[in-house]
């Protein structure tokens, strides 16, 4: 019968010797946490967004985000007497370890407001992971991590983590230690100051304790990230929200970062997801081809102030949330911009009248990529 | 995510990777365009992680993205295709077989991709009518309708060497 050639067809075809492959769980988690963060994002520009803020006016705790200064990090390791910041500045080193497990190098970070994440390279799954003052809320032995009041919340994940077995004080405060049910990971909880969790994953206690010892903080963390343009003269309630940094050859630099704009409110947990207005990616992560970076999108190209741009003629099925997007290649860095219509501002416009590239050279680079009108 | 799910996810699919490739390749019918699929189906699985890992079967959970995203990307032919850097794989040699099953791989190739999809879900997974049509987001009357067509087809293409009321391929010698 011919479905049973059909099944033997594919069986065959199944049998097969496959070819080294290029796809990567790396790559995936990497590209998929991207992709949340932009979900969250226009999930938090929803109306459910709406709801929230006219909450918050009727409790009045909404802080104009002029007055929203996210903490400055402290200048020497927390300990049981310091409290843990509100809100992290996702543009400023927060904390980093002075000891890691060998074979392992620092490779990607993500800043935000309410979380700070490193992971290294080497071992799969090692990382630290740092969050915001209240954000992480303790029940008997188990704990979740996100904003509970947040209209939003309902619709993204927040999971219970299972604390596993306390292991005494440190920092002054009760930590945990639990081996995941896969293989050669464990995960060592703990509170690095009043209010506020981390977490460090490697496959083994003596090494998380090592490494937990070893934090330093402030200054002593390490360079803030590099980016290789400015947006200057932008309004004046914008405020990037979000960074994503790699080290490319010794160099700690920003490989995406997003904007929110409009109020932001610590005291309904609406910290985390401000209207995100602007969406950067740069750098040697994304190659220096626009036509690459753009494959299978339509876009037309056209000049703006003397640098090429590929302007997206479909944004929204770039991105949902997009009104406008471009790609340019200015000294042969790539910027990619995808603003959204509340930014109230395009991509081209931001392209020919806001951003200054500072060159090739990281040398060059800034620390501060939004400079306020 | 939190760093649970993402060591979660990452043991999970590094364990399921090779069988994901495999149902991608035989989907796409081409290891390079497999890889491509997978790795799209990868990145979504992470981004609904939480709800993969409590689904009741997250193996047919992520083989239902998998399936979804290979039948919207040929659908759609739009930009959230993934394109992996790299030069393209050399395939495997093709295995010598007979002249009936290398009719019935090119027919099978040159199917459309939801017609594609119905066979490998039906003949490959061995799932029935109503679970490929979960896979597939779409009634058990169009899985059937989809299975029949895609065999009508086939047996046009290589009607030669197939017939529906033989158990095997018939010989060309002898159907000449």
């Amino acid at each position: 019968m011919l479905e049973h050639a059909i099944a033997e067809l594919f069986g065959q075809q199944a049998a097969e010797d496959p070819p080294p492959t290029r796809a990567s769980v790396t790559a995936a988690a990497r590209r998929g946490r991207s992709r949340r963060r932009r979900r969250q994002a226009a999930i938090a520009a929803s109306p459910a967004l709406a709801a929230g803020a006219v909450l918050a006016i009727a409790f009045g705790g909404i802080i104009p985000a002029g007055a929203l200064h996210p903490q400055t990090a402290p200048t020497k390791p927390a300990g049981s007497a310091s409290q843990a910041p509100r809100l992290f500045n996702p543009l400023r080193s927060y904390a980093s370890p002075g000891w890691l497990p060998a074979r392992q190098s620092a490779s990607h970070f993500v800043a935000q407001f309410s979380r700070l994440e490193d992971q290294y390279s080497g071992l799969t799954g090692v990382g630290l992971t740092f969050y915001a003052r209240g954000v992480c809320r303790l029940s008997s032995r188990s704990f979740a991590c996100g904003w509970p009041r947040d209209p939003a919340a309902p619709q993204l994940s927040l999971p219970r983590v299972d604390l596993g077995r306390p292991i005494g004080d440190l920092s002054g405060h009760a930590a945990y230690w639990r081996l995941s049910s896969g293989p050669g990971i464990g995960t060592l909880t703990w509170q690095y100051a009043t209010g506020g969790w981390a977490m460090v994953r490697v496959p083994d206690l003596r090494d998380a304790l090592r490494m937990v010892r070893s934090l330093r903080f402030g200054k002593a963390a390490g360079p803030s990230a590099a980016f290789a343009f400015q947006l200057t003269a932008v309004p004046a309630d914008w405020r990037v929200n979000s960074v994503t940094t790699q080290v490319d050859d010794g160099v700690r630099y920003a490989s995406s970062f997003s904007i929110s704009a409009g109020l932001v409110d610590t005291t309904l947990g609406l910290v985390t997801s401000p209207r995100q207005v602007v969406m950067v990616e740069t750098g040697p992560e994304y190659g220096s081809s626009c036509e690459s970076y753009f494959r299978h999108a339509a876009y037309r190209r056209q000049l703006v102030e003397g640098n090429e741009a590929f302007v997206l003629l479909r944004p929204q099925a770039w991105d949902s949330g997009a009104k406008s997007g471009l790609c340019t290649v200015v000294d042969g860095v790539l910027a990619s911009v995808i603003t959204d219509g509340r930014s109230g501002q395009s991509a081209t416009d931001l392209l020919a009248h806001h951003m200054r590239f500072l060159g090739p050279d990281p040398a060059n680079w800034t620390t501060r990529p939004v400079v306020r009108s | 995510m939190s760093p649970g799910h993402d060591v979660e996810f990452t043991e999970y699919m590094s364990a399921r990777m090779p069988a994901l490739r495999r149902l991608a390749r035989l989907l796409c019918q081409d290891w390079y365009l497999a890889d491509d699929l997978l790795q799209a189906t990868m990145t979504k699985a992470y981004v609904h992680w939480s709800r993969a890992v409590s689904a009741d079967n997250t193996d047919a959970y992520v083989r239902a993205i998998l399936v979804r995203e290979f039948v919207q990307e040929r659908r759609s032919g739009w930009v959230r295709r993934v394109r992996l850097a790299g030069r393209p794989i050399e395939t495997a040699a093709e295995v010598l077989d007979h002249e009936g099953a290398l009719d019935l791989r090119a027919a099978v190739a040159a199917l459309p991709p939801r017609q594609r999809a119905v066979l490998v879900l039906r003949y490959f997974c061995d799932l029935n009518v109503d679970q490929a049509a979960r896979a597939l987001e779409c009634t058990p009357g169009t899985v059937k309708s989809q299975t029949a067509k895609a065999l009508s087809a086939l047996r046009e293409s290589v009607g030669l060497a197939y017939d529906r009321d033989r158990d095997k391929p018939r010989e060309v010698a002898e159907s000449a």
